[in-house]
Order: C-alpha cells, then sequence, then structure tokens
C-alpha cells in the first residue's frame, strides 16, 4: 500500500497542509459553539454535536501532522512505517465518517438505539473491511455530505435566513469538494488541488456563518 | 398547531419572567408568566436553582424566585445560542 494521505501535485505538498490546519481551526470554533449550548441547555445533542465536530477537527490535525512529517522529512521511522501501513489515513477515515454519521444521526433526529447501533455497526464493518480506502473513503463522505446538505436546504428553506443558507452552502460545497476528490483519482491530480479549494471555500462559509453568529449576540448584548 | 417549545426557549421564557418583573417574582406569577403546567414548572425551576441561574428566596409572604447573575448571563448568550442552533436547524 503506498501513502495515502500524500495527495495532488508536488508543489500542492504543504499547502494542503495549512488549507488543513484553517479546516481544524474552523471546526474547533463550531465544535466550541456547540459545546456551549450544551453547557446551556445540557441537552446531548449539542455535546454529540461538538464532539463530532472535534473529531473532524482532530482527523484533519493528523493529515496536518503526518503530511508535515513525510513532506519534511521529520522523522525516517515514520516514513518506513507509512510506507507499511498508511495508519494516518486509517486514522483520518475513521475519524471522519463517524463524525459524519455522528452528523446524520443528529440532524436526521435518530432516535431509536437500535437504529443507531445498527448505523455505527455498519460504518464500523466498511472502515475495517475495506479496500480501496480512498475512493470508498470519498464516495462515502460524499453520500454523507450531500444528505446533510440535504437536511440543511430543508432547514434553509424552513428558516429563509442567512445564517441557515450559509450552513446550506458550506455544507453543499463540501459534498462538491469530495465529487472532485473521487474523479481525480481516475483522471488528473490536478483535480485534487480543485477540490481542497472548494473545501477551503466551504469551511470559510462555515467561518463566516460563525462569526456573524459571534458578532449578532455582540450587537445584542451592547443593545 | 402552534410549535412545541423547545427546552432552550422555555429556560429563555422563565428567566425574562423573572427578569422584567425586576428580577424577582412569585411562584404563581411565573406560572402564569411561563405558560406551563404546575409540574413542569416546578422541574424547570427546580433545573434552573440546580444550575445556579435562578434562586429561592423565603420571605414573610411565601417563597419568591430571583435571577442571578449567572442567570442574567445566560439571556444575553441565549440569543447567540438561538441563532447558531437555528443555523443548523436544532
Amino acid at each position: 500500500m503506498g501513502i495515502l494521505v500524500l495527495n495532488g501535485p508536488t508543489w500542492f505538498w504543504g499547502i494542503d497542509v495549512i488549507f488543513a490546519l484553517v479546516f481544524t481551526l474552523v471546526t474547533i470554533l463550531i465544535a466550541l459553539m456547540s459545546f456551549k449550548a450544551y453547557k446551556l441547555t445540557k441537552e446531548p445533542k449539542y455535546k454529540f454535536f461538538s464532539l463530532s465536530f472535534i473529531l473532524i477537527s482532530l482527523s484533519f490535525l493528523v493529515f496536518s501532522i503526518f503530511n508535515s512529517i513525510l513532506i519534511f522529512h521529520l522523522s525516517d521511522k515514520i516514513n518506513l512505517l507509512l510506507s507499511a501501513f498508511d495508519f494516518a489515513f486509517f486514522i483520518q477515515v475513521f475519524l471522519t465518517l463517524l463524525a459524519y454519521m455522528i452528523l446524520i444521526i443528529i440532524t436526521f433526529k435518530i432516535k431509536d438505539p437500535k437504529v443507531v447501533s445498527l448505523l455505527l455497526a455498519l460504518l464500523l464493518l466498511f472502515i475495517l473491511f475495506s479496500h480501496q480506502y480512498t475512493l470508498k473513503y470519498h464516495l462515502t463522505s460524499l453520500v454523507l455530505l450531500s444528505f446533510l446538505s440535504f437536511q440543511f436546504f430543508i432547514n434553509y428553506q424552513e428558516k429563509q435566513n442567512k445564517n441557515s443558507n450559509l450552513v446550506f452552502t458550506s455544507f453543499y460545497l463540501l459534498a462538491c469538494a469530495e465529487l472532485f476528490y473521487i474523479i481525480n483519482i481516475f483522471t488528473t491530480e490536478y483535480l485534487y488541488v480543485v477540490g481542497q479549494l472548494i473545501q477551503l471555500l466551504g469551511f470559510l462559509v462555515l467561518f463566516y456563518m460563525f462569526m456573524r453568529v459571534l458578532h449578532y449576540g455582540s450587537t445584542k448584548r451592547k443593545a | 398547531m402552534v410549535a412545541r417549545r423547545e427546552k432552550l426557549d422555555i429556560i429563555k421564557d422563565i428567566l425574562e419572567s423573572i427578569r422584567d418583573k425586576g428580577g424577582t417574582i412569585k411562584p404563581t406569577h411565573l406560572l402564569y408568566k411561563s405558560n406551563l403546567s404546575h409540574d413542569s414548572m416546578k422541574r424547570y425551576v427546580g433545573d434552573l436553582i440546580q444550575k445556579e441561574l435562578v434562586e429561592e428566596l423565603e420571605e414573610k409572604r411565601g417563597k419568591k424566585y430571583t435571577i442571578t447573575n449567572k442567570g442574567l448571563k445566560f439571556l444575553s448568550d441565549y440569543q447567540q445560542i438561538k441563532e447558531f442552533t437555528d443555523s443548523f436547524g436544532f
């Protein structure tokens, strides 16, 4: 198995690490805001929402750390280990898909523990017994993110406000990025760069929504 | 059909009722203002006392509830949290 955490043209190596650090920061901010909601209400859904964003954040952090080690040759031992078995990518897949599944469970308000167990068991089976990791990882991410985008679109139609539109747009862009990652596997590696740029845009939209919420709170307090 | 109030909204309504009455309110007034059943109100107020958002005062004329500084901060944070949770459809 090759090293799966390294993607795209060589000139882009390192730039995607910076992108991943931006994604880490944005997802941590969302997780913190959700944890604040949990602290105020003690409603478990906010705790799990926060957990899912922490998992996404950790996933990007793992990507950043191991990519940096590989690009800057920081550890020969880890280079050798990753060449034998790319555990960094395995961890990234596990964290991301688990996070998306938790988001699906919360957003679709799935409360039956049997259904929740079934979804998590299927996900675990997929992660443990999978070949063609990259393709299946991005395909599963595309499906999960598409469902989330659809649900956020319904929410936007109900609420008709800018922030819900931004959340929908952000997840729609994240789903589109996955589509480019999939096409990239079969065609040119430059599509990975396009996917990364779309993903960056998606997270920046989410960050803009976060800033609007923060600003809204502060202006209300001043009023 | 009237939409069911979320827990967050009920907490906000209770705290706002106390604040708007000058910071202290009688249980009967709170029951009327919060639009809850007696049992629900007792449960919510008990929860708010435990979280130190509200304090219970025993006076000669009976029991009263007072909003704490933590409760006032909750109200200012509420709009922000509401805006955030609404954006995701919670």
